[in-house]
């Protein structure tokens, strides 16, 4: 036997895959050939180091330090918000779907209140559309003053909304995924 | 109380973070352990085992419940520590040794010669190149199989093999070296 295989059979010791039969082999090649001896030595001795090495105790702290990085909430959000978005996809489904069955199967609906709703609500903008123009134009400056009113309370409405969307959010720790984050 | 990885991940998903816990309780000294012996630094070695607890939680959607946790967490581990060494490669890697833990009934002799050959072997651990350096560790210091290695890193059997060879040899050579160099010095010191 020569050095290249005996090389490959102290792998194998080392891996503990080797044959009865190639241990002799091995340790009749290692008694008459010193370079392979001195190498297998070596190679024992490193390994049995390497596996004697002792672990150490990992410092105390890393527990606490990751339970007080990670949020411990993290996947209890995320099923709230789940079911949150299967609630709404089952409550919207379920009116679409009850308007839809309501307009195709009472075609009378449309055909006797829809429309002629439509008609009457087209006639009056037709006709008195003109009128009104004259009329805002007479009292533009109440007009306006109604118009400043509404907007600002409907621009405080919103601002109240969001802050309510952040209180829902921060303080009862409920997030929706993806957006809705001010 | 003795619940398997894989319950407590399951309600860890329900919910339950907190239960988190015992699973770092679990793998901490593994994780720490093999950190610290693929980069010798303490410190180094508290902050991955930190980072991979962390990641890994952060990403429990990802674990696959066909596969150990063990194996799964082994993997960010080894991940990590290649992608660390990666981005400090030119930094070189300070030793400490922690002799308070060494056995204090052995003779200063012997704990003499321990402490050199500990010091020789993770001198030697430390000179091999990240690739060779993880597989000695998971093979030879952490009992992982060839099939678990290469589940892990993510290579071929024959690979594995390949390397643990090749990393075993240079780790003789190293020693080798280290052992020459002793020797030498000894002379040395003889000649005065
Ligand atoms: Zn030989």
């Amino acid at each position: 036997m020569d050095c290249k295989k005996a090389s490959i059979l102290m792998m194998m010791f080392l891996d503990n895959t080797i044959s009865e039969s190639d241990k002799l082999r091995l340790q009749n090649h290692l008694e008459e050939c010193n370079y392979c001896k001195q190498e297998f030595s070596l190679l024992l001795e490193s390994i049995n180091i390497i596996e004697s090495i002792e672990e150490i105790e990992p410092p105390s702290k890393i527990k606490d330090t990751v339970m007080s990085r990670i949020d411990t909430n993290k996947y209890k959000e995320k099923s709230k918000t789940r079911l949150w978005i299967l609630w709404i996809t089952v409550i919207f489904s379920m009116t679409t779907g009850a308007l839809a069955y309501l307009v195709f199967n009472n075609a009378v609906i449309v055909k006797e209140i829809l429309i002629p709703l439509l008609i009457k609500f087209v006639n009056f903008v037709t006709l008195t559309l003109p009128v009104l123009l004259v009329k805002i134009e007479e009292n533009f400056f109440v007009l306006m003053g109604v118009g400043m009113v509404i907007i600002s309370m409907l621009l405080s409405s919103i601002i109240i909304l969001v802050a309510l969307q952040y209180y829902v959010t921060e303080k009862l720790e409920i997030k929706f995924r993806g957006g809705f984050k001010f | 109380m003795n619940e398997s990885d894989k319950e407590i991940v399951d309600k860890c998903l329900e919910g339950n973070g907190h239960l988190y816990e015992i699973l770092v309780t679990r793998y901490q000294k593994k994780i720490y352990n093999i950190a610290y012996r693929f980069t010798g630094s303490k410190e180094d070695a508290l902050d991955i085992t930190q980072e991979v607890f962390i990641k890994a939680y952060n990403s429990l959607r990802k674990y696959d419940p066909n596969y150990k946790f063990s194996s799964w967490i082994l993997k960010i581990t080894t991940n990590y520590c290649l992608d660390i060494k990666k981005k400090k490669r030119v930094e070189t890697v300070e030793l400490n040794l922690d002799l308070q833990n060494n056995d204090t009934t052995v003779s200063a002799e012997n704990s003499y010669i321990y402490k050199e050959n500990q010091k020789a072997i993770y001198d030697a651990i430390n000179a091999l190149p990240e690739k060779y350096r993880i597989i000695i560790i998971l093979y030879h210091n952490q009992n992982q199989s060839y099939n678990e290695i290469s589940k892990v890193l993510n290579l071929p059997l024959t690979k594995v093999k390949n390397r643990l060879y090749r990393a075993r040899l240079m780790l003789k050579e190293e020693l080798e070296g280290i052992r020459r160099e002793e020797s030498e010095w000894i002379v040395k010191k003889l000649q005065y």
